[in-house]
Parts: C-alpha cells; structure tokens; sequence
C-alpha cells in the first residue's frame, strides 16, 4: 500500500435509527474517501452524524445501508469476530471519557491490546515505555490513572490506541473533557503522531480551532456531508 | 496458543488488581462469601457429626458395630410374643432360634478382612419383677471376652461379671439404667442398687432369681432396657448347646467397608441367616433420624450454595454495571468478548477462592470450640464432623457456582452494542 492510497472508502452510507415508532435518519448517503496518512477532522453541530460516521467507519456500529471499505477490506463481508479482529489490530480509538481500569497503572492500560493479541512482554513493555514517552507521561508510568489529570489520562488512552500500530485513528471529541491549554496540546499530539509515524487520524471535534489543526476539514449537517475542504493547518 | 495463555494470565491480571483495588469492599465480600461458606460446610459436618455420633454410640453399646448374624424366624417371634402375652411358658427349647455352629462362623468371620473383632451372644426376651413391679426386657447372654461391644465398660454402679465369674455363687444380673428404674419406682427409691434382688421370668417359662451386680449406662436408649447375664448362664437357663447362638456381632474397622463383608460372610452361610449392618437390624428408627437430619442438612447446604450464588451474581453485576464504559471502550479496542468474560469470571473465582480461605478458618475455629465443648444430647456428645472428600465437594460446587454466577451479569453487560454504549460516552 503506498502513500495517499485510499484508506476508507464510504459509499452512500445511510444509517437510520428507530426509537419507538419514529425513525431517525443519523446518515444520509455520505460518500466520502480519506487517503493513508491524511488527518481528517469531522465538524458539525451536536446531532450532525459525526459519531455515528466514525462509529461506522470504526466497525463499532453496521449501516443501514452503503458500503465501508476499510484498508481494503469490505466491512460488511466481516463477521462480529472479524471485526473485533480487525479493530484489534488495524484500528484505535480514543473515546471523550478516557475509560481507563482504575486499578491498573497507566502502563498497564496502555498495554492491554497488546496483551489481547499475544505479545510477548518484553516487546511491549518496551513500546509501551516509548509510547508513554511520547505521549510526555514517561514519569507516570506507574501512576493510577485517578492519581492523573484528565489531559495526562487521554494521553494515555492515545498511547493505549497507538500500541498495536494502528494504521488508523478514530477519535471522537476527545477534548470534551479536558481544558483549553490541554486540548490543543492533545491535539497537537495527534498532529505529531499523524505526521511523524504516518498514521491517519479521523477525529470528530465541534471546536473549530481544534479542527482546524487537521489537513482535512468535513463538515456534517443533519446526516449530510455539506462540506469536504483541504486545509492549511493552523 | 501463545495468544490463548496471554489472554488467560491478562485476565487472572486485571481481575486480580480489581479484587485487590477496595480492600474496605473486598473485606465486606469476603465475611459475607466465608459466612455462607462456612455455613455450608457447619450444615454438612453436623449432621455428618450427628450421624457419627448415633453410629458410633448405637454400634460400640448395640452390639455389632455393623454386622448381625441372626437365624430368620420372624413367624415364630409373633407365636413367642403370644405365649409371653398369655403366660403359657413352654419349658422346652426352641431350635430354631439360634445359629448353629456359631464358633466355627464366628472364626471364619474373624478371618475376613475388615473385621477386627467378632462375639457371639445369646438373647431372650424375658419378664423381670421387683417385688411388685414388673417389666418386659430383652437378656442378652455375653461372654466375658467381649470385645465388640463397650458394655462390660459402662458400669455406674457395682461390676460387670469379671472373667471366670461364678454365677453359682452370687447369681449375678447386670441391669440397664432404665430397667433398674422401671423397676425400682414403685418402691420409692429412683433406681434398684446393686444388691438388690430381681426375679426374671425366661420365655421358656423358667423363674429364677438374681441379685443385682451392678447397673450400665450406656448411649443407647434400648440397651439401657435391656438386662445381661453371663452367656454361660442363659445357656443353661435357656438349655442352648454351647455352639449355638442368637447372634454375632462383628466389629469392622471401616463402615464403608460393611457391604462387601455382608457379602462376604453372606457366601459361606445359609440362606436363612440374615446378615444386617446396624441400620438394617435398626432399634429405634435412628437410621430414619439420620435420614431426615440429612436431608435437612442437604436442604442447608443447597440453600445456602444459592445465596452464595446470589451474593456473587449482585457483586459482579455491581461491578460490572460500574465497569460499563470500561467494557465498552476495550470492546471497541478489539478485545474479545470471551476475554472480558473470563477476566468477569476469574474475579468470580477468585472472589470464591478468598471466602473458601475466610469461610474454612470461621469453620475451623467453630470446629474447635464444639469439640472441646460438644453438645450434650442424650444419645450422646455431638460436634461437627470433617470430612475431606466432603469439604472438596463443597469447594468446587462453591466455586462452580460463583463462576457461574459471576459469569451471567458479564455475558449481560456484553450483551450491549459498542456503539450505544459510545454514544453514552460522547
């Protein structure tokens, strides 16, 4: 696979929920492709579909309809099995809630998806540790995650997303919960990750000086794709 | 495999520190899993204690520990019944009362495996009187070598017929507690003494006089009725051949060991002996007793598996209700669901393991204190009774169950969509 490849390709991708007797069109046909390498931000108000597209993207959720092709791979041919498989090994996620286990170290929350797939210890305490310090956190390494700020938590669900070398990112508002000074330096380090180990990043956000630090700008309105633009990052 | 065992020891991993995390909670968990473990096992080994202690108390004063050889001649019992009934005594013996050969069975029945003791006994039923008081009793006729029994051993008062004993000189009778007070409480005292002097009527007919020698307490309501006289002696009385007998009495060093030496001895004798282990021969009903002790402490025992398993499930449920967004987000990370499972019930487990540990040492002080202060019951001193294979039994059911029960609110909380749970999230 080379560079600029097309990573996720969406194909009128529809996804309608039913709460009760009404149904709730959350997508409306959103074709889009996002290129390997590429940091996409996805804007939009809150009910404009964003989660939804990343949850569909992320194989978390199945469409209604369309189709989702991720690094080659046909999403709807994949199995409940497969696709957990699949987000194992190719794809990271990085929530608003950080969700760490409070009973682990932050080291040990950052190696728990390598623990899934069955390395062995001495490869991933190792990337563990450089992961840790790349994200800053290499003096917490033995710290619980409740004796961490909120921005030094989703420091380490990023380093915890990163560890099984995900060939793409989906994170969904992860600034919601940490101040101002901390979110642009959360999202900074996704730039750095994104442009230093080549990883794609798709990261739902409605703050618009966030967004604005991704080389990609697509904006949601009310399921619809109503805007995809280049950026020059801030 | 690799993969497999590493999943299995993250599992042991994160359910091991969550167990750990709150050792205020984990505390409150364990006293209450160890109580109802502890109760499991206190249900179980009492009535097992129960048990022990009618079997040992009725097998060591009954006569056979577990065995009893006796000639079948239950029509015959109903016409002696009669004949005691309307005081038409027949002065003749009765053949077929008594085993033949009883001291050629008696050393082929010492031979067999299992058996550490074996005595042969004559009995009669038999009318005693005290002056104005008379009662119905049970003679039975010991030899003075006794070793199945613990009777010659359970004097109050006076002495048993020591070896070589002259009947001719003193005519010597050994009453039970209860006979001797039956027998005394018209006269207005609470018990005849040794010394006093008892007319006994045989079912033969025969009337002859004894002096009390002394008086047995035994762990046996019907032994305690009954009254013994030197088997030399009710030989004569009852005109038997020195080689006949009513029974034998074995004495066996393993209880579970009784149906295959019933089996054994019932090879070599005839079709006409019965051979009984105590339950079977039965004197009061207490295998009846035992029975219904048993099932209540089954009961027990059931009951309280399932409030383990219900404090487990509540537990687990809380945590992993608490854990929600947890399972969520390491779902949506890829790691399996029968991951998260296990880590569930390997928590399960050893939440299980810790109160086996708590509840076996609550048990093991319970144990101590009721064999040093045993309860007094009138069929005899009764405490709690350890059994391995029992308490192994225990273990694994309280530990199956508290997987299962564990594993149930996980597989719920699984259940749930990534995505909706995400959603929550965002």
């Amino acid at each position: 696979m080379t560079k600029n490849s097309v990573l996720v390709d969406v194909r009128d991708l529809r996804k309608t929920y039913r709460m009760g007797k009404v149904e709730v069109n959350a997508l409306n046909g959103v074709t889009l492709q996002i290129r390997r390498g590429e940091f996409v931000s996805v804007t939009g108000a809150s009910g404009s579909g964003k989660t939804t597209l990343l949850n569909m993207i992320g194989l978390l959720d199945d469409p209604t309809d369309g189709a989702i092709m991720v690094d080659g791979e046909d999403t709807r041919k994949l199995s409940t099995r497969d696709k957990s498989e699949f987000r194992l090994r190719r794809l990271g996620f990085i929530f608003q809630f950080f969700n760490l286990f409070m009973e682990l170290t932050a080291i040990e929350n950052i190696v728990l998806p390598a623990l899934a797939i069955g390395a062995s210890r001495e490869n991933y305490m190792t990337k563990a540790v450089t992961l840790m310090r790349s994200v800053g956190l290499e003096r917490r390494i033995r710290h619980y995650p409740f004796e961490l700020s909120g921005g030094e938590q989703q420091r380490v669900a990023i380093a915890r997303a990163l560890m099984n070398n995900p060939i793409l990112v989906l994170t969904d508002e992860p600034t919601a919960n940490i101040d101002s000074v901390m979110s642009n330096k959360v999202v900074d380090l996704f730039v750095r990750i994104n442009r230093e180990r080549g990883v794609t990043v798709l990261m739902a956000t409605h703050e618009k000086e966030l967004a604005a630090k991704a080389s990609r700008i697509l904006e949601l309105r009310d399921g619809n794709l109503v805007a995809d633009r280049k950026n020059i990052p801030s | 495999m690799n993969r497999f065992w590493s999943s299995v020891k993250t599992a042991f991993f994160i359910a091991g520190r969550d167990v750990a995390k709150n050792v205020g909670v984990l505390a409150v968990v364990l006293l209450a899993l160890g109580f109802l473990f502890t109760n499991l096992l206190f249900a179980r080994f009492m009535v097992l204690g129960f048990q022990d202690t009618l079997e040992y108390d009725v097998i060591k004063v009954s006569g056979a520990l577990s065995l009893v050889v006796q000639e079948k001649h239950e029509e015959e019992e109903k016409e002696d019944s009669s004949k005691l009934a309307s005081s038409q005594y027949n002065l003749e013996r009765e053949e077929a009362d008594y085993l033949q050969d009883a001291p050629l069975l008696e050393n082929k029945i010492a031979t067999i495996p299992g058996v550490t003791a074996v005595t042969s006994i004559l009995t009669s039923s038999a009318i005693l009187k005290h002056g104005t008081k008379e009662q119905p009793a049970m003679i039975m006729g010991f030899p003075s070598d006794d070793r199945v029994t613990v009777i010659s051993r359970s004097i109050v008062k006076g002495r048993f017929f020591e070896p070589g004993y002259n009947i001719e000189r003193e005519s010597g009778i050994v009453l039970g507690r209860y006979l001797a007070e039956k027998l005394a409480k018209k006269r207005g005292k609470p018990s005849l003494e040794p010394g006093d002097v008892v007319r006994v009527i045989f079912r033969n007919g025969r009337l002859k006089r004894y002096t009390v020698r002394g008086i047995i307490n035994v762990r046996d309501y019907s032994v305690n009725y009954n009254a013994i006289l030197p088997r030399d002696e009710l030989q004569a009385v009852l005109k038997t051949k020195p080689d006949e007998a009513s029974e034998i009495l074995i004495k066996v060093n393993d209880k579970r060991r009784v149906p295959e030496i019933i089996n054994v001895i019932a090879a070599f004798t005839s079709p006409k002996v019965r051979v009984e282990s105590w339950e079977e021969k039965d004197y009061i009903g207490l295998p009846d007793l035992v029975r219904g002790f048993n099932l209540v402490g089954q009961i027990i025992f059931w009951v309280g598996l399932l409030s383990s398993a219900v404090v487990i499930a509540v537990v687990i449920y809380v945590n992993a209700v608490r854990k929600r967004r947890q399972i969520g987000i390491i779902r949506a990370i890829g790691i399996k669901n029968w991951l998260i499972l296990l880590v569930f019930s390997v928590q399960a487990f050893l939440l299980a393991g810790l109160s086996v540990g708590v509840g076996t040492g609550f048990y093991y002080l319970l144990d101590s204190y009721l064999h040093q202060h045993p309860i007094v019951m009138p069929f005899g001193d009764m405490a709690t009774s350890f059994q391995l294979h029992t308490y192994l039994v225990a273990v694994k059911l309280f530990l199956a169950t508290a997987v299962c029960a564990g594993l149930y609110p996980a597989w719920i909380v699984t259940r749930e969509p990534i995505a909706q749970i995400t959603a929550e999230i965002g």
